[in-house]
């Protein structure tokens, strides 16, 4: 219970600290939003202009250690504030549009890269020291070692573009989002093929050769050969042993994986204009929209802190070593 | 060894499945959103048949909000181009200025009040009538909230006394000062419906999610995150042969070119040397018309003591390769710049001969005279070849452009190494768009390309460029001057043709005012630059092209667009 | 003990009787010494124009010229001293001050475990991408500003590793009979924790130059490198700029794109061997072959072999 608690106060303050942080990161760049756009759009600089947007974007003059209280209060209201690249909507409009599409897409690659990954690997260790161990992780290894972009790129124009199997971008094909219906679903599933595929494929070398690696560590472990001799078939032992616990380290990694879906899916947006939040970071940090930035900061901060926090919470039922208050 | 990954296994291997756990934990904070969203907030509309609707690339991004306010700068693109109309437009491929939902307009003889007519056929989308009251309010609207942003923000600060309806279809203007250039500032303003914005609380913040204009397409027929289509607006005051448009996002040049060279658009977009990539694809309906109405200019900042020296900024100018910026930037298709600083096409009735010709040795390449008018003015080369200031410091210095406005990066990239052989040390670095419009607004730069916004006549030219007025200190923002030149006998011969309405006298001052510009260089033509625009008429036709040069074909100009729908046909199938 | 074992002679000889280790060895020499030769072996100048525009592979330029007409051969030489000495640098920093922070930690415990530890909990989840956005934004933009970006959020990773496993060894007797014996903290770190960690500190620097090769070259393709300094990461945003792909002109996008995979391709196979050596079980079968037994069962017996 105290080592909960310790846990608990501990990502507590993790989470206070990002939170300052994502509040100054944005405001250390330089320029201001309101002069530039006014300055942009008007013909002439009008001081009184400028004041009023300034005033309507909640860009003040005030000192930033007030600033940073009145922000720390919205953010306990649910007030995000509008939009500063996309005024004047909402910020929490701007977020719900593109947080599905990114947990999908995010999701549907990180697990699809698993699973093949950590099958291609049990197979590699399976048969290991045969024409498929000695042939699949170097290859994969090859293809993981191309920077995502170029892939994509490649990719893109070779199955989109010049072969058109594939559309060229975009979640789904009509304008409003489909229905839940099974055409719908096929549809946004038929847009999801290409930028999922380029991501699983750049990832799969770490995740076969992981669970490669893991599995042959653990097929040599005295108590599978035990199994072995007293006459259970390798097929059992594979599946039923082995594979389970060489599972766990990729468990591991499958964890940090999610944990970076929204922010690392910038290029796959661009590439194949999926309709994400990754992008929209990007362009809310280079148009130093201050509120935009905050509110996607602080989803992906807290996701990761409050995933963090439960995995480490359920630990302590399973590993008597914590609860002791040795930590691990 | 081996013993220790052994342990170190086993205890991943219990934290291994916590880790699963939490990944559980994440995963379905994340499907919850997912499904809220693919469930959809709005009900499934009735959609116009794609096909039927013509499409155009116009938006970056793909997380679009439903925001229709013509007042805010990040509005949708289809606000100012098809759903708000303004009195009149400025035709940049004909230089007339067109009427539109005014007819007509008249100076009094002090040139203190402008007359405008207006049409008396024009509805709003909702069916009430479009009178001089819903003028006289958007523009007394804009004065009492400074916070909304259009072509006649500042008017009442510079020039404007009072907007008044005189009769339901005449709108006078009372200037307090004289300013006849105010006349395109004025009409170019769009205008929005009395009897819906009386009621908004709070204009500027007002997103505007179901918008009443006058425009040719208002109905908002679907939106979705990364695309919508709008239809026809069924009160337009002019017949229309097509549905509607469709508008979608893209987050990446290469993916436009893409969509283009597939034929999966029918109006807009960039795709490189066009000639060899796009035409040939299907030489009978893909097309590409790239007038020129603008001149892209080398902006030296004149604070810094060197760049201050005109002698240098003429010596810069000679030793560029402007036909290698145009061969490598835009496949060629454009002319290097003459020495006012003015496109020919739009201001053919300005130009002064004379004055082209004077200025033609300075705006051509020659390497050698350029080192002369180095070593003459003083600035001698150092032992690494680099030429030492007046105050002895090295002549080093950085030209910025925004990443992804590629033909400006190639150009940027030919300064750099041009400007190396005359002993000039200059670094190419790419930015983001909005970090070089701060750095550049601010003054806070030393070299960058610029090109000028697009007038009726030169007088914001020279204006925005030399005069003292348009002068704000380095640090302040301003879109105009970012060279910071100023010089009060400019702003003197400006003062006169703003007062001025007789045509023959304003161009008298303009060509004096061209004269002291290819003197002073205060900013270094380039070359034009090309207005992108390209068309696919598999669909639709009657698109404006070379031969058909009815009205500008780029999608970016701000009424540009309204003076084409009404000539777009749906070709029968 | 552990510190001779890993790098030995018994040990190189394993390294290099492997064959993928081998290949990638030789692939990362010839690139290092190609373009450490850069100077004497390019044929032009990379930032000059020397050619035409987007010429496609020739005898006068065996890499074909860019959109700007430089020649790509040229560009790959230079481009690439730049590209490694960064990685490497990123690599080097980032272990270090992982290193330092872990181990600290992990002694030392306490009050000065907990802060570090939130520190590092804090670069972990701050959002990698948009800072670097924000910061590349806000430094100037070139090699510096890539180097400082890159560490500042790459170090937490290696933080949270080396801790873990510098906490398990330290529960080790051997540790409890050095404190006993009276060796210094110092003493202690060094030489007993850190010889230890050997093959994970060496996995995750080789590693870090694979992340910090392609993390510089997605960072150059955005546009947040500097565009006039030559890199493979900026040859590849030169030729998105001119759009490569779409006129038909590979060549400027595949060579920096192969150079980064190859380089990538070759430090992940070393780290492959650095695997094997601390996990002999990896290589049984290898040995097992070499011995002339074949496998028939599923679970895997380390041979029993006399190493000469």
């Amino acid at each position: 219970m105290y080592y909960v608690l310790k846990r608990l106060a501990f990502y507590l303050l993790a989470a206070f600290v990002a939170i300052t942080v994502n509040f100054f990161i944005p405001r250390l760049t330089p320029g201001d939003p309101a002069s530039t756009i006014v300055a942009t759009y008007s013909t002439s600089m009008n001081e009184e202009s400028l004041q009023a947007l300034k005033a309507a974007y909640g860009l003040t003059d005030e000192p930033l250690l007030q600033q940073y209280v009145h922000y720390l209060g919205n953010i306990l209201k649910g007030d995000f504030g509008r939009s500063l690249s996309q005024f004047p909507a909402p910020v929490l409009s701007v977020i719900s549009a593109g947080i599905g599409w990114s947990a999908l897409l995010g999701l549907t690659a990180v697990l699809l890269s698993f699973v093949i990954g950590s099958a291609l690997g049990a197979l590699a260790a399976w048969r290991r020291g045969g024409f498929f161990d000695r042939v699949a992780p170097p290859v994969l290894l090859f293809l993981g070692s191309f920077p995502y972009f170029f892939l994509a790129l490649l990719l893109f124009y070779l199955f989109c573009f010049k072969l058109g199997w594939f559309p060229m971008g975009n979640a789904y094909s009509s304008v409003n989002p489909p229905p839940f219906t099974l055409s719908g679903i096929g549809d946004v599933v038929f847009h999801l093929l290409m930028p999922a595929f380029t991501i699983v494929l750049v990832s799969l070398g770490p995740w076969t050769l992981n669970m490669r690696n893991a599995m042959i560590g653990v097929l040599s472990e005295d108590y599978l050969t035990l199994a072995e001799a007293k006459g259970l078939k390798p097929h059992r032992v594979l599946f039923d042993h082995a594979v389970r616990t060489a599972l766990l380290p990729n468990i591991t990694a499958l964890g940090a994986a999610i944990g970076g879906v929204l922010s690392g899916q910038l290029l796959t947006e661009i590439v194949f204009t999926y309709p994400g939040l990754g992008y929209a970071l990007m362009r809310a940090v280079s148009a130093v929209d201050y509120p935009l930035m905050q509110a996607l900061f602080l989803v992906i901060t807290l996701a990761v802190l409050a995933a963090n926090f439960l995995v480490d919470t359920v630990y302590v039922f399973l590993d008597p070593r914590v609860r002791s208050g040795r930590e691990a | 060894m081996h013993k220790v990954r052994l342990s170190t296994s086993r205890r991943k291997g219990i934290s291994g499945v916590l880790e699963g756990v939490r990944a559980g934990a994440v995963a379905t904070v994340m499907g919850a959103a997912l499904a809220t969203s693919l469930v959809g907030a709005q009900p499934a509309m009735a959609e116009v048949p794609l096909d039927q609707l013509v499409r155009i690339v116009a938006e970056g991004g793909s997380s679009f909000t439903r925001t229709f306010n013509p007042f805010s700068p990040t509005t949708r693109w289809v606000s100012l181009r098809t759903m708000y109309e303004p009195l009149m437009i400025q035709n940049y491929a004909t230089g007339e200025l067109d009427p539109w939902l005014g007819t007509a307009y008249k100076w009094s003889d002090d040139a203190l009040s402008l007359t405008v007519t207006l049409r008396n056929d024009v509805k709003w989308s909702d069916g009430q009538p479009f009178t001089a009251d819903d003028v006289a309010y958007t523009f007394n609207l804009m004065h009492d909230n400074p916070g909304l942003i259009g072509p006649a923000s500042g008017a009442f600060d510079q020039y404007l006394k009072s907007v008044d309806a005189v009769d339901p279809t005449t709108v006078k203007f009372t200037f307090s000062t004289p300013y006849t250039p105010g006349l395109y500032s004025l009409v170019d303003q769009f205008i929005v419906p009395q009897h819906v914005w009386k009621d908004i609380a709070d204009p500027v913040t007002f997103e505007n999610p179901d918008p009443v204009g006058t425009g040719p397409f208002t109905t908002i027929d679907a939106f979705g995150t990364d695309r919508y289509q709008v239809t026809q607006n069924p009160n337009y005051w002019q017949p229309l042969n097509i549905q509607g448009v469709f508008v979608q996002g893209f987050n990446g040049n290469d993916q436009v070119s893409a969509a283009v060279l597939s034929g999966n658009l029918d109006w807009g977009g960039l795709v490189p040397d066009p000639d060899t990539t796009f035409v040939p694809l299907d030489p009978e309906h893909f097309g590409y018309w790239w007038p020129r109405t603008s001149v892209v200019l080398l902006q030296a900042n004149t604070t810094d003591p060197n760049l201050g020296d005109v002698n240098v900024r003429k010596a810069i100018s000679m030793a560029l390769d402007r036909q290698r910026m145009i061969n490598t930037g835009v496949w060629g298709k454009s002319v290097p710049a003459n020495a006012t600083g003015l496109p020919e096409a739009p201001f053919k009735d300005w130009l002064d001969a004379k004055v082209i010709a004077d200025g033609q040795n300075w705006v051509s390449m020659d390497p050698d005279a350029a080192n002369k008018l180095l070593d003459d003015s003083g600035y001698a080369k150092g032992p690494d070849g680099i030429r030492v200031g007046k105050d002895g410091k090295p002549l080093k210095y950085d030209i910025i452009v925004p990443s992804g406005w590629n033909d400006w990066v190639s150009a940027s990239q030919i300064v750099a190494e041009n400007l190396k052989d005359i002993g000039i040390d200059v670094t190419l670095r790419t930015t983001t768009a909005d970090s070089w419009t701060n750095s550049t607004f601010t003054g806070q730069f030393q070299l960058s390309l610029g090109t000028a916004v697009r007038t009726a006549t030169p007088f914001e030219f020279y204006r925005n460029n030399m005069a003292t007025t348009s002068v704000k200190p380095v640090g302040t923002a301003s879109p105009n001057n970012q060279q910071r030149y100023g010089d009060a006998k400019v702003d003197a011969l400006l003062a006169k043709f703003a007062g001025s309405t007789d045509l023959a006298e304003q161009k008298s001052i303009m060509s004096e005012v061209e004269g002291m510009f290819s003197a002073a260089a205060p900013a270094i033509p380039l070359y034009e630059q090309p207005d992108w625009g390209l068309y696919n008429t598999r669909r639709f036709t009657g698109f404006p092209n070379e031969q058909n040069p009815y009205a500008p074909l780029s999608l970016q100009m701000t009424n540009g667009p309204l003076l084409v729908w009404p000539h777009l046909e749906r070709r029968a199938e | 003990m552990a510190l001779v074992d890993t790098f030995g002679a018994r040990a190189r000889r394993q390294l290099l009787g492997s064959v993928p280790v081998t290949v990638g060895l030789v692939i990362l020499g010839a690139l290092i010494a190609v373009c450490a030769l850069a100077y004497w072996i390019a044929p032009y100048n990379p930032t000059r124009a020397v050619g035409g525009i987007n010429e496609p592979p020739s005898l006068a330029h065996l890499f074909g010229t860019t959109g700007q007409g430089q020649d790509v051969l040229s560009q790959f030489l230079y481009g690439g001293q730049n590209t490694l000495w960064v990685a490497f640098t990123i690599a080097v920093l980032t272990t270090l001050i992982a290193l330092v922070v872990a181990l600290t930690s992990a002694y030392f415990r306490g009050w000065a475990d907990d802060t570090l530890t939130l520190v590092t909990n804090v670069f972990l989840v701050i959002p990698g991408l948009p800072l670097v956005v924000v910061l590349a934004a806000f430094l100037p933009p070139g090699s510096f500003t890539i180097i400082i970006v890159l560490t500042l959020t790459g170090w937490a990773f290696g933080a949270r590793l080396f801790r873990s496993q510098a906490l398990t060894l330290r529960e080790r007797e051997f540790i409890a009979a050095a404190e006993d014996v009276g060796e210094s903290r110092w003493r202690i770190v060094a030489i007993e924790l850190l010889p230890n960690m050997g093959s994970v500190v060496a996995a995750y620097f080789v590693n870090q130059v694979i992340f910090a090769i392609t993390a510089q070259a997605s960072l150059e393709f955005l546009g947040l490198g500097n565009g006039g300094q030559v890199t493979w990461g900026t040859m590849l945003f030169w030729a998105q700029n001119t759009s490569a792909l779409i006129r038909g002109a590979w060549w400027t996008f595949v060579v920096p794109g192969m150079a980064i995979a190859l380089t990538a391709f070759s430090l992940a196979l070393i780290n492959n061997a650095v695997d094997e050596l601390g996990n002999p079980r990896l290589r049984a079968d290898r040995l097992l072959r070499r011995a002339g037994i074949r496998k028939s069962s599923a679970s895997l017996m380390t041979p029993v072999k006399r190493n000469d």
